[in-house]
């Protein structure tokens, strides 16, 4: 009830920003997308480009919407871990009555929601829009956009990390984009599912590390 | 007549010495009788906004004092022998007078225990006149 | 609803610190201090700026890791505090730092999730309608007085069995200072409630705390009751005909300031006679008693001098 309670409260307060970005995603993307059925699939039917297939139609709109993404994780990022810093607001929130974990844990639960939201929902829209232009369609490609947005809440997850680390040591606060790094070079030239494996295996490796770092943060 | 207490924070006067001077005068202006009841504990120092513990200090010296009596089940009181009612003009009269004593006797080099011990001794010294004086 | 806590004996320590030691990098803000807090007490905790008291309170309440010793609230290790003892504490934080983005409503929901079963309902609604507040006002749009106000209600409607709070009253106007010192006795009214707080407001303090921990570079100095640092703190004066006594040194001896012809001299806990006996031994004929009030005592106890020293308040009422 209380962790319930703790994420509809991140929620609620990201909420207005959350749905702005959804609605920019899904706005701009449908347009991306209409205009590059019109002109691709045009080519495609007139047999002028045989190698076009769905992928290439929702390419555009794939690098549109991760942009987006990453935009909110940063949002997301700031707002959540460095705004209370500065506001002065983690005293309040940290005398809770539940495990301070459980607080990190509703912070990240509800970005993971709103991301969910904000950006996978109008991706899976644009990808069933792209569909109508009747070309070959995979899988991959909608695996693709995930993943991108995958990268995304990696970022977030990355800086959340460097908000919260109190650690002396350079290595410790840099390892995280290390890692982000490190995963976004596998992008190139991979079978999806390294792509997918490393992304859920990073993720892993940063929350583990997010969890850490807050374990010996001082709130002063 | 309703009590009346009035407590100032920031000066010499440690707060239970307010409460209890102030009782006192009360007592001494006849806003206070014999047999009156005197607010709870808690109540009083909720209505001040004093600390009740405090409250409960300046009651158990008045208490000691034999000028307030508490009896059990029912509450506090002021006493039947405390301070009878007196006149308020001849009381600040007899105070300038003391004042104006006890600078003479600062000035003499007279110390605080010196004068006091001096106070005690003729009152005592009244007491077995008084008490002379009946049985003659 | 059963607002004493039967469980809390009169003798049991609410708040326990052991030699707890703090550093911000080189500079040692809490130097090996050692409190301990009965139940039923309001407890003031004075110093000037940078003494130490919000580090020590936010080792208290679990925010920070001392550097060494150790802190307990409510029997349980600050550092591992459970939700069923968080609950059991009410907190205001410096500043009264809420969420700006709320609704006073929707805070109120917010914390009462925290206190399950003991939130009072019509408690917090009293306290909204004295402060004249609505549920429907965004935090971000109130003063700050406001802003206290709504810290203090939703401090004390979930009737916390203990009350930290933090400097609560900075910044803030008399009327809404006098409103904190009277939701302060309300709450310690009921059985087996304690407050700590702390605060530069001296007047506040005097009224309400029945306690005081005097925190100084880091040291707590003092830690006794109000009367006894009061009644414990004086200041002599005395007419010098011969010339000023050097080197002068007597128990209890905190402080000495003189000119030509005027001597004075801030003792602390001792008696008549030591003045007397210091009189006769230098040949000084007159002195006064100087009337200190809680401030100058303040003053005159935490003044930097060049033997610090630390006063025995054992045995002291």
């Amino acid at each position: 009830m209380k962790f319930f309670v703790l994420v509809k409260n991140e929620m609620r307060e990201n909420m207005i920003p959350a749905m702005l970005c959804m609605a920019v995603t899904l706005g701009f993307g449908t347009a991306i997308t209409k205009s590059g059925i019109n002109s691709k699939w045009q080519w495609g039917r007139l047999g002028l480009d045989p190698e076009i297939n769905i992928s290439a139609l929702l390419d555009d709109v794939m690098g549109f919407v991760f942009s987006c993404a990453i935009g909110f994780a940063i949002f997301m990022a700031i707002k959540q871990f460095i705004l209370p810093t500065a506001n002065r607001t983690w005293s309040f929130l940290l005398h809770r009555s539940v495990s301070k974990y459980q607080i990190l844990c509703s912070k990240i639960t509800a970005c993971l929601l709103l991301v969910m939201i904000t950006l996978g929902l109008p991706w899976s829209y644009l990808c069933w829009l792209g569909l109508s232009a009747k070309l070959p369609t995979t899988g991959y490609t909608y695996i693709h956009g995930c993943c991108f947005i995958g990268i995304a809440f990696l970022l977030y997850l990355a800086m959340a990390i460097i908000a919260v680390s109190q650690a002396r040591w350079v290595g410790t606060r840099l390892f995280p984009i290390i890692v982000l790094s490190l995963v976004s070079l596998l992008f190139a030239g991979v079978t999806t599912t390294i792509v997918v494996t490393s992304l859920i295996l990073s993720t892993i490796i940063l929350v583990i590390d997010l969890f850490t770092q807050f374990s010996f943060r001082e709130f002063k | 007549m309703k009590l009346w207490i009035s407590i100032t924070s920031g000066i010499p006067t440690p707060i239970y010495q307010q409460i209890v001077d102030q009782i006192g005068s009360a007592i001494a202006r006849g806003e206070l009788a014999m047999g009156d009841k005197m607010p709870a504990v808690r109540k009083l120092a909720s209505e001040i906004t004093v600390n009740p513990n405090t409250v409960a200090k300046a009651y158990a010296i008045l208490e000691k004092s034999g000028i307030i009596v508490t009896r059990k089940g029912s509450g506090t009181y002021i006493a039947d022998s405390a301070v009878s009612h007196v006149d308020p003009i001849a009381l600040n009269a007899i105070t300038e007078r003391l004042d104006n004593l006890i600078a003479q006797g600062i000035n003499l080099g007279l110390s605080q225990q010196q004068m006091q011990t001096i106070m005690e001794m003729r009152l005592a010294q009244f007491q077995k006149n008084n008490k002379d004086n009946h049985h003659e | 609803m059963n607002e004493d806590i039967k469980a809390t004996a009169g003798n049991t320590y609410v708040i326990e610190t052991n030699d707890l030691t703090y550093y911000y990098g080189k500079h040692l803000a809490v130097d090996h201090v050692n409190l301990k807090i009965k139940a039923g007490t309001i407890y003031g905790f004075l110093g000037r700026n940078g003494a130490g008291k919000s580090s020590t309170i936010k080792m208290l309440l679990g925010f920070m890791k001392p550097l060494a010793g150790s802190c307990s609230v409510l029997g349980c290790d600050s550092q591992q505090l459970t939700p069923e003892v968080r609950q059991r504490i009410g907190y205001v934080t410096e500043g009264h730092r809420l969420f700006k983005w709320m609704k006073i409503g929707q805070l109120e929901k917010f914390q009462k999730a925290f206190f399950p079963g003991l939130w009072n309902d019509q408690l917090f609604d009293e306290m909204l309608a004295y402060f004249e507040l609505s549920k429907k006002q965004k935090i971000k749009q109130l003063s700050n007085g406001q802003r206290a106000q709504v810290s203090l209600a939703l401090t004390i409607a979930p009737n916390p069995e203990l009350l930290i709070m933090d400097d609560p009253t900075l910044g803030l106007d008399v009327a809404i200072r006098r409103q904190f010192l009277e939701g302060m006795i309300q709450l310690i009214q009921k059985q087996g409630r304690t407050i700590l707080f702390s605060s530069h407001i001296l007047s506040d303090v005097e009224r309400v705390a029945d306690h005081i921990g005097v925190m100084a570079s880091g040291v707590l100095r003092a830690d006794c009751t109000m009367s006894a640092f009061r009644e414990g703190i004086k200041k002599y004066r005395f007419e010098i005909e011969g010339g000023i006594p050097k080197d002068i040194d007597l128990p209890g001896l905190l402080h000495t300031q003189h000119n030509d012809d005027c001597l004075e001299l801030v003792l602390v806990n001792q008696g008549a006679s030591v003045i007397e006996t210091f009189m006769h031994d230098h040949g000084i004929k007159k002195y006064q008693e100087v009337a200190l009030n809680l401030e100058d005592q303040f003053i005159e106890y935490t003044q930097k001098t060049k033997r610090p020293k630390l006063f025995s308040w054992e045995g002291a009422l």
